[in-house]
């Protein structure tokens, strides 16, 4: 379970102060889906960035599977992410240079996994994912929703307890954006637990409850019935 | 995982396109060129430290006269050597080497060979023990010369005059003697970091029965005032050299007091692993060309390193998101940098393979500017050594930084793809003026360098050198001078003792009424024919020239220095008196010069005894020199038929003395060359990589209304900034340098301003050439395009 009190992050420059996060209290149960809403700029994605172990908030706490990390050091969060989040992004974040398999290998070899392990997870993944016939292919050589296939695969390859998805369909045509949401219902109903951030509705109507942000605060929260 | 990185290495450095040509390009060039450097450097460093016991040998020096009259020579007379060996407790052994210049003739089973005097020298019995060190194919050591009319050759002459290295037991006849020898021995070719360059060596045994006669009335090691003997002594471990130093002065004080001559000031050892670098009065001018090639390739080897640098983390911003996945995904930060050091060392790896194929093609080329006769040799694990040296010195310095710095990037601001190289903008520039400041010094000091070489080579050298040639005609140069007289082609003949730069002999035998009694006066002494000094351009600033009569014997002509280092006043008709024999003063030559210019021009006696005028001057008018030559070869086969003609050119002879500055110079004009070509590289690269991060800059501008000349100069301007405080930096450091450089020569140049404008215009007219190619590129770019591209 994650847990959040009253979570701050301010931006500063050195003439303007930004307020992102204004006191989020937010509770995610294991094996739940939750979607992140609200208009640009309210602080979604830092909310995602924090949740996720890439940024620490500037004030309040923030509860992971049980230990405290709001004030850990960037090493510390990286041990900890390691492993056990895996994220997917609007725009892929593949690496160009690797092709699809070793890609969504990355995970594996930072994991330190056999390479006997390592071959069966991936393909395991790619077959999953119905992206396995690409295998050898590079990232620019694929269409917009095999690209974000194979980054699900990525993310999931490591079978992370926790998955964050930063709108994951937002490069996609309504197609394969469609797909890929039924491949996250799909993960999610095996057990994984998904936070995702996204502008449509179509695609919260996937969450089993939506987190509306404005300014930096929760202001609603909608339970799927 | 390391073929995981080494694969992505490669992608990498495939997709970098031609940052990567430039990059892997410049280090292979920096590479090759550091390591043929430091490789010279290296077998400069190992002169004569092959001898097993270098540590304990020492050379025995001699100091002469003191203050201005001050000289120190690396030879001794031949009886210092036996007292040495007899009477000096410490000394374990002494050998002794002199010159021998009546030899050049041989004839082998009907063959004659003939070869230059500087090959040939005579050693002690006991050399090859001494020194230690030589290897002997063929015979031994220990007794190289059975009799005294033995000869030790080199494997080259071995198989130069018997077709096989084994020639121990043939026979060779001298022909300048009429004497046959039995080669003794045959050693291995000698290395080119050995001083002891000689390739056939007769025995000391040998010079000590020719010794004497022809004047020279003593005994070869009775004779304490003849120091021509290179003297080598192995002492005991443990044993001070200053000690045996003091000792050998004081034998030698205790012998000339009944010999008479007090010309020695005191014996000095200087360790043989030294003689190569380091002169007999402590100067260094070998050292310094040393110190200088060191750090021309540490310059080099910074440049490209510095390219490396600013090339690797100005594209490192394209990689930052990258390494955002890649920590998002759970790299840390060590395993990025074990991987980033991983690309670098294949970046590397592959400029050295370059590197390696250009040094194969390179090496004729160094064989000819450094003289050497071996290259590098992939075969010797010295020369892995350095090359791996080098790489690794390249990897820490190039490598280790841009990984630790990409490593670190934030990742969250890596994957927004902005501000993950903030700090780095402000490095760059630094290296930039960093390289450019290397760059303008290398300028200058070739500027200052080349001028001082031409100053060398076009000073007045008090005499004409030019469509001259000399040869050694012995006691026939009377003959020669008769019959060439009617020739055409010729306009002048004049004999002398010797060519001019081949080092005239010296001696202390001077007196004069008012000489400071004590006082040792050294001046070199040369025999000119009557017609000498008219007929080669010389000058006489006062008295008048030889008459060509009998009563030359007594006449003397000083030159200039000689006059005003004596202190003899009103000197025209003074008495002087010259090896005991009292002479008089006709003239006053100008100075000529006849030694490097490192040397100041030292007192000189002229004389004009037909009898040692073995040397024949010829001068043509410079357009029938080969008429001349022919003709002289005629009467040469006439006079001489078993003998080949030699001749050589006085000009070139000359060029000869300059010959290591020479080098230098030359070597100092290609590396410099070669730095100026990398950094302009890595300029360009950069140039095109800020060009490329501001296309939508330019492209807004271009819409607003700016004119291409304006966003040239807007791109330029920065460079151009960088590239001035480089030379700012640069000239008052490469001012001092080239003044200390310069110090080394007695005739020298002043730096002048406008040596430091030039290099300081070339150096920005080289780089805006560099950045105008890439910001004119951009400036002309649609901006349209440049627009979409962001």
């Amino acid at each position: 379970m994650i847990q959040t009190i009253n979570l701050q992050k301010l931006f500063a420059t050195e003439e303007v102060e930004t307020t992102a996060l204004n006191g989020i209290n937010m509770e995610v149960k294991d094996g739940e889906f939750v979607a992140i809403m609200g208009p640009s700029g309210c602080g979604k994605s830092t909310l995602l960035n924090i949740l996720g172990l890439l940024d620490n908030p500037s004030d309040g706490e923030y509860n992971f599977y049980g230990t405290e990390v709001a004030k850990m050091t960037e090493r510390q969060r990286a041990q900890l992410r390691k492993g056990s989040i895996g994220f997917v992004f609007q725009s892929f974040n593949l690496i160009d240079e690797l092709t699809v398999y070793e890609n969504v290998e990355l995970p594996l070899l930072y994991l330190k996994t056999p390479p006997d392990e390592r071959k069966v997870r991936v393909e395991e993944a790619l077959n999953r994912m119905n992206i396995m016939h690409r295998r050898n292919h590079f990232p620019q050589q694929l269409s917009g929703g095999q690209q974000q296939r194979t980054a699900i695969a990525r993310a999931v390859v490591a079978k992370p307890k926790l998955i964050l998805a930063d709108e994951p369909t937002g490069n996609l045509d309504s197609k394969n954006g469609e797909e890929v949401m039924k491949l996250l219902g799909e993960l999610n109903d095996e057990g994984t637990t998904i936070i995702m951030v996204t502008h449509s509705p179509y695609d919260a109507g996937f969450a089993h409850r939506t987190v509306n942000l404005f300014d930096g605060k929760v202001v609603t929260e909608n339970i799927r019935v | 995982m390391l073929s995981n990185s080494l694969k992505l290495a490669w992608r990498n450095l495939k997709a970098g396109g031609w940052y990567s040509v430039l990059n892997v390009g410049g280090l292979a060039v920096v590479l090759a060129v550091s390591v043929l450097l430091l490789w010279w450097v290296n077998d400069e460093l190992r002169y004569d430290k092959f001898h097993p016991e270098a540590d304990r040998i020492y050379r025995v020096n001699s100091r002469h006269g003191t203050g201005a009259d001050e000289q120190f020579w690396r030879s001794a007379p031949a009886p210092i050597a036996v007292a040495a060996s007899k009477n000096v407790p410490g000394i374990e052994g002494v050998t002794r080497v002199a010159g021998l210049y009546d030899f050049k003739t041989f004839l082998i089973d009907g063959k004659t060979f003939s070869e230059k005097s500087e090959d040939l020298v005579y050693a002690d019995e006991n050399f090859l023990d001494v020194l230690g060190g030589f290897q002997v194919r063929y015979g031994q050591a220990k007794q190289p010369f059975p009799t005294t009319n033995s000869v030790v050759l080199t494997e080259e002459i071995a198989e130069k005059f018997f077709g096989t290295p084994n020639a121990v037991g043939k026979t060779i006849t001298v022909l300048d003697s009429n004497r046959v020898f039995t080669v003794g021995a045959v050693l291995a070719n000698l290395p080119d970091y050995s001083t002891f360059q000689k390739k056939i060596i007769f025995p000391m045994s040998l010079r000590k029965r020719l010794f004497g006669g022809n004047g020279q009335w003593k005994r070869m090691d009775d004779d304490w005032g003849n120091f021509s003997f290179s003297t080598y002594v192995k002492l005991a471990p443990g044993v001070d050299p200053a000690t045996i130093g003091k000792t050998l002065t004081t034998i030698q004080a205790a012998a000339r007091r009944s010999d008479g001559d007090g010309s020695l000031s005191d014996y000095r050892l200087q360790p043989i692993a030294t003689i190569h670098l380091y002169e007999p009065d402590g100067t260094n001018p070998g050292m310094q060309q040393v110190r200088m090639m060191s750090l021309i390739a540490l310059f080099l080897l910074s440049i490209g390193c510095i390219n490396y640098v600013n090339l690797t983390t100005a594209r490192a911003t394209r990689r930052a998101r990258e390494v955002g996945v890649r920590k998002v995904v759970g790299a840390e930060t060590g395993q990025l940098i074990s991987q980033l050091l991983m690309e670098s060392l294949l970046t590397l790896g592959l400029a050295l393979v370059l590197a390696i194929g250009l040094i194969q093609l390179l090496t004729p080329f160094y064989r000819n500017m450094t003289n050497k006769t071996s290259g590098l040799s992939l075969l010797d694990p010295q020369v892995w050594m350095l090359l791996l040296g080098t790489l690794l010195v390249t990897l820490l310095l190039a490598g280790v930084y841009p990984a630790l710095v990409i490593a670190r990037f934030d990742p969250l601001k890596s994957l927004r793809g902005r501000g993950a190289m903030g700090g780095q903008a402000r490095l760059r520039q630094v290296l930039v003026v960093t390289q450019f400041a290397l760059a303008t010094g290398l300028i200058i000091s070739t500027l200052v360098i080349g001028n001082q070489l031409r100053y060398m080579r076009e000073r007045d050298l008090g005499f004409n050198k030019d469509h001259t040639f000399t040869f050694y005609a012995d006691s026939k140069t009377e003959q020669f001078k008769r019959e060439l007289a009617g020739e055409s082609s010729i306009q002048h003949i004049a004999t002398a003792t010797v060519e001019l730069t081949n080092g005239m002999g010296s001696t202390s035998d001077t007196e004069w009424d008012g000489k400071t009694p004590g006082r040792t006066f050294m001046v070199n002494q040369l025999s000119v024919s009557a017609n000498f000094i008219p007929d080669m351009g010389m000058k006489l600033v006062d008295g008048q020239n030889f008459t060509g009569t009998p009563a030359d014997s007594t006449n003397l002509i000083l030159n200039e220095t000689a006059i005003r280092e004596s202190g003899i006043t009103n000197p025209i008709g003074k008495r002087f008196n010259f090896h005991g024999t009292d002479c008089r003063i006709i003239g006053v030559v100008k100075d000529f010069v006849f030694e490097s210019a490192r040397n100041k021009v030292a007192p000189t006696v002229l004389m004009s005894h037909p009898n040692w005028n073995g040397t024949v001057y010829v001068r043509t008018s410079g357009q029938n020199t080969s008429q001349a030559i022919a003709a002289v070869e005629r009467l040469w086969k006439k006079y001489n038929p078993q003998y080949p003609f030699e001749y050589s050119f006085l000009d070139e002879n000359y060029d000869r003395l300059y010959r290591d500055e020479q080098r230098t110079g030359t070597l100092f004009i290609f590396f410099a060359g070669v730095a100026i070509v990398i950094c302009c590289l890595g300029l360009f690269g950069l140039a095109a990589y800020t060009a490329e991060q501001r296309t939508k800059e330019i492209g807004v501008r271009k819409v607003l209304g700016a004119s291409v000349p304006s966003l040239v100069g807007l791109l330029s301007k920065d460079f151009l900034t960088l590239v001035a405080l480089g030379i700012l930096v640069a000239a008052p450091i490469a001012w001092w340098a080239m003044s200390s450089w310069l110090q080394g020569f007695i005739y020298r140049i002043d730096i002048q301003w406008w040596m430091i404008a030039l290099a300081g215009a070339l150096a920005v007219g080289i780089a805006l050439l560099t950045v105008s190619f890439q910001s004119i590129k951009a400036a002309l770019m649609n901006p349209v395009e440049s627009l979409r591209s962001e």
